[in-house]
């Protein structure tokens, strides 16, 4: 008995850190954590977290979009393409001279452009979210390739742009403080402003959400704007990161940023959202990634390994809601 | 026949969900040849008692005999080769087979052979036997190769009821068989029964409608939180006795109707049209009225209201609140003049079923609920004041809504206007889906706004609360007005007389 109240206090525990779901998640990342531990001796010191963890950030940001998109019952394939076109560009202007400062605001404008096209296009013209951000995908990656003719943009040694991904506030790397804050800003739009709870009310309840007089449309556009601003902020500290752009930076990483989103406890049906799972789900992935290479294991292992870690985590979650609701 | 061994009996049936008790002690006695009615509100414990007789669910305690043998039915399989087999009012045919291929549907008769590939289907003796199970148990006549989807929903039933019978069942259970047919079908369902009854099956009739009961059924149960309440012959019930004991009093104040004295006018339509939906629509409604409108399904009645909160923007005609003319375009704008709306329905048009309470209470709501941040603690105090005022029965404001019954749900979706004191309440089916206390606590709300001088417009297909709760009655038929009745002109038979025909014709 003692041992079920325990139990049954610990899971309601966990579910108030995440608040109310990913309870899968929890449970993969600690069997990951302790597993990649004994396996292999370099994990578990601090520098190698701190290796994690900065890898992670490039998907959690982008995560943090796509948790609003994704509780408010959308999908959004054109971030990897946003993030590339954003590092292909910063890249392209900060060597032909334009200022740093100037240049990153350029282009977080250009983000935020094309979520709000993204957003025109579904909320105002009626093309459903899967396919207008899967044209606007293939329509960026096209413009990529026209604008740097299929070749990569090196030698970014600038400074005060280097810092933006490889600087250390003490021990502690500028881009994690970067997504930190991000993080603490999306909560609060998420979980106290109106807009946030528009947002997941839609993703509830549509018709529900028109009755009660939310201006859906509106609200749409914000959320897809947010989303392109978030991942053109993410191709800016990816290129930061590696002094570097290529054309095909981000390919891929739609997918990596859903399943995320998703192993993080955002439902995709919509109407349920967790920003920290999100995080948490972003760290997961570069966690497990950083400990296959670690590990010595085949890179074309990885993505197998992925799969099948997002498959449990999704399952362990709806495994646990389905009893919760069948013992309701 | 007095003698002889019933062929079901459930004896000291109890069980729990979690703290709740849904049985208690239930008893149920059913012969061969009978048709039982099993009544009670929603809630009360009757699909429980189904589905553990079904297996969906195990009993905590108690006994169930069939054929005077002690059984123990675990699961729904077992509950099926026992000849118990249940007809839910959705029903689960497939619409692309044919009739013979539903009567079989997985239990084909094959050669003999295992496996999904090699065993090959025996479709003529399926057809044949199918023919004889309708032709002889039910009398009907319906060609086995037509497809489910050609069929009137009545034949469908009866090819469901077929499919119970090819499986030997000889206890049926009908749960709320009647709901969707149209009056003529349902004479044929009856027939159908009287069928049944003569080879020797007994039949459970779940139903809400109590004069069907009286007129099929040879006894009744009627079930009350979780216990018997009564087990009597039908001969010695009328439907206020069972309503009596279903709800365990009498039925006096189910309809706490106030009159208040009626002050300014707060809507005024005139010759409202709008090119599909109605046509040439006037009214007014004043402070402490409540105006309900009538009318058959696609009338036009929740068009016009809709069309009042700012969802149909394309009509013609003027709407003045309080004087001032409005062109309702947008249901933000519709509020804030002082207009709110409770939908039809519920569950898709009305709650956010995966938020708790305080959401739910507060989303239309939320300016009043910031500054610059959302004051979530602002939201539960409030929600909590009005689910004490509003009786809403839940441990606390952070349950999920889906959780509540119905009429709880309704009391929430209700508050989420109360709270923006609205000068006009627009609302449709208030009353739906909901138990028969949980109406009389609606009205009684609504009533208390009526005491505040707000004004009501309801939209109900029920006649009988409409005449109980309404001031004045609009009745529409095909989207035209077809009589306006006072509360002392109106009657059930003039309600259902002008929703069918225009005045004067």
């Amino acid at each position: 008995m003692r041992e079920i109240y325990f139990q049954k206090n610990f899971k309601s525990w966990i579910r108030n850190v995440l608040g109310g779901s990913g309870g899968g998640l929890i449970i993969a990342f600690i069997i990951l954590f302790v597993g990649l531990s004994i396996a292999s001796p370099y994990f578990l010191s601090f520098d190698n977290i701190i290796i994690v963890i900065r890898q992670a950030v490039f998907v959690a940001i982008i995560g943090f979009g796509m948790t609003f998109v994704i509780s408010m019952g959308g999908i959004d394939l054109s971030v990897g393409a946003t993030l590339a076109i954003a590092g292909i560009i910063i890249a392209d202007i900060i060597l032909k001279g334009t200022n740093i400062y100037l240049a990153i605001l350029l282009v977080l404008m250009l983000g935020v452009l094309i979520g709000f096209i993204n957003g025109v296009i579904i909320a105002k013209i009626g093309v459903t979210d899967f396919i207008a951000t899967l044209a606007m995908m293939s329509i960026l990656r096209g413009i990529i390739m026209v604008y740097s003719k299929g070749m990569p943009i090196f030698g970014l040694r600038f400074p005060e742009f280097q810092v933006l991904a490889q600087g250390f506030l003490g021990p502690i790397p500028v881009p994690v403080i970067i997504a930190a804050v991000l993080l603490v800003l999306c909560l609060y739009l998420f979980n106290r402003t109106k807009f946030g709870r528009y947002t997941v009310s839609i993703g509830s309840n549509a018709e529900a959400a028109r009755l009660v007089g939310i201006n859906i449309p509106k609200i749409k556009i914000l959320v897809y704007t947010l989303t392109g601003l978030l991942a053109a902020l993410s191709g800016i500290l990816l290129t930061s990161r590696l002094e570097a752009a290529t054309p095909e930076a981000g390919s891929g990483y739609e997918l990596d940023v859903i399943a995320a989103t998703v192993i993080g406890g955002t439902s995709l049906s919509g109407g349920r959202g967790n920003l920290i799972g999100t995080a948490v789900g972003a760290v997961l992935m570069a966690m497990v990634r950083n400990g296959l290479n670690l590990l010595n294991i085949n890179v074309f292992w990885h993505q197998v390994i992925i799969g099948i870690i997002i498959l449990i985590a999704v399952a362990l979650d709806s495994f646990s809601s389905k009893r919760e609701s069948k013992s309701a | 026949m007095k003698n002889e061994v019933p062929i079901l009996e459930m004896k000291n049936i109890s069980k729990r969900f979690g703290g709740t008790v849904a049985l208690d002690n239930v008893f149920l006695s059913l012969n061969r040849g009978e048709v039982l009615g099993l009544v009670g509100e929603n809630g009360a414990g009757k699909s429980t008692l189904m589905k553990i007789l079904c297996g969906v669910f195990t009993r905590d305690t108690g006994e169930v005999f069939i054929n005077g043998k002690e059984t123990n039915i675990e699961n729904v399989k077992q509950a099926r080769e026992l000849g118990i087999s249940i007809i839910y009012q959705e029903l689960s045919l497939v619409p692309d087979l044919s009739v013979a291929e539903n009567i079989f549907l997985n239990r084909e008769l094959t050669n003999g052979k295992k496996g999904l590939l090699a065993s090959r289907i025996k479709i003529k003796e399926m057809k044949r036997i199918s023919k004889k199970i309708l032709k002889d148990n039910l009398s009907v006549d319906i060609n086995v190769n037509r497809k489910i989807a050609d069929l009137r929903l009545c034949e469908q039933q009866s090819v469901e009821i077929a499919r119970s019978l090819s499986s030997n069942a000889d206890i049926i259970i009908m749960d709320e068989p009647t709901a969707a047919l149209e009056k003529e079908e349902r004479i044929h369902l009856f027939e159908t029964i009287a069928n049944l009854k003569k080879t020797g099956c007994a039949i459970i009739f779940v139903s809400h409608h109590l004069e069907e009961i009286l007129e099929i059924c040879d006894n009744v149960a009627v079930i009350r939180d979780g216990k018997n309440v009564a087990n009597l012959p039908v001969k010695d019930l009328d439907v206020e006795s069972v309503i009596s004991h279903m709800i365990g009093n009498s039925l006096e104040n189910q309809y706490p109707k106030i009159e208040v004295e009626q002050g300014e006018t707060i809507l005024e339509v005139k010759n409202l049209s709008n090119g599909r939906y109605y046509e040439d629509i006037s009214f007014s409604v004043k402070e402490g009225e409540v105006l309900g409108i009538a009318g058959l399904a696609g009338c036009g009645k929740n068009e016009v209201i809709r069309t009042i909160f700012g969802l149909y923007k394309d009509y013609e005609g003027s709407i003045n609140i309080r004087g001032k003319k409005i062109k309702p375009k947008r249901v933000s704008n519709s509020i804030k003049t002082g207009i709110a709306m409770v939908p039809a329905e519920r569950k898709t048009e009305g709650i956010f079923s995966s938020k708790n309470i305080n959401w739910n209470f507060s989303i239309a709501n939320l300016d009043s609920y910031r500054s610059s941040l959302l004051n979530v603690s602002g939201i539960a105090k409030e929600a909590d004041k009005y689910i004490e005022e509003l009786s809403i029965k839940t441990d606390s404001g952070k349950r999920i809504i889906s959780e509540l019954s119905g009429g709880n749900q309704q009391k929430v979706m209700l508050s989420r206007w109360i709270q923006l004191d609205p000068d006009l309440f627009l609302l449709e089916e208030p009353t739906r889906g909901i138990d028969i206390y949980a109406k009389t606590e609606v009205y009684r709300l609504m009533m208390d706004l009526v005491k505040r001088k707000k004004g009501i417009i309801m939209v109900s297909s029920e006649a009988p609360e409409l005449l109980g709760i309404c001031d004045r009655i609009i009745v529409m038929f095909e989207g035209k007005i077809s009589s306006i009745l006072t509360r002392a002109e109106a009657t059930e038979e003039k309600l259902a007389y002008y929703s069918v025909s225009l005045e004067g014709e």
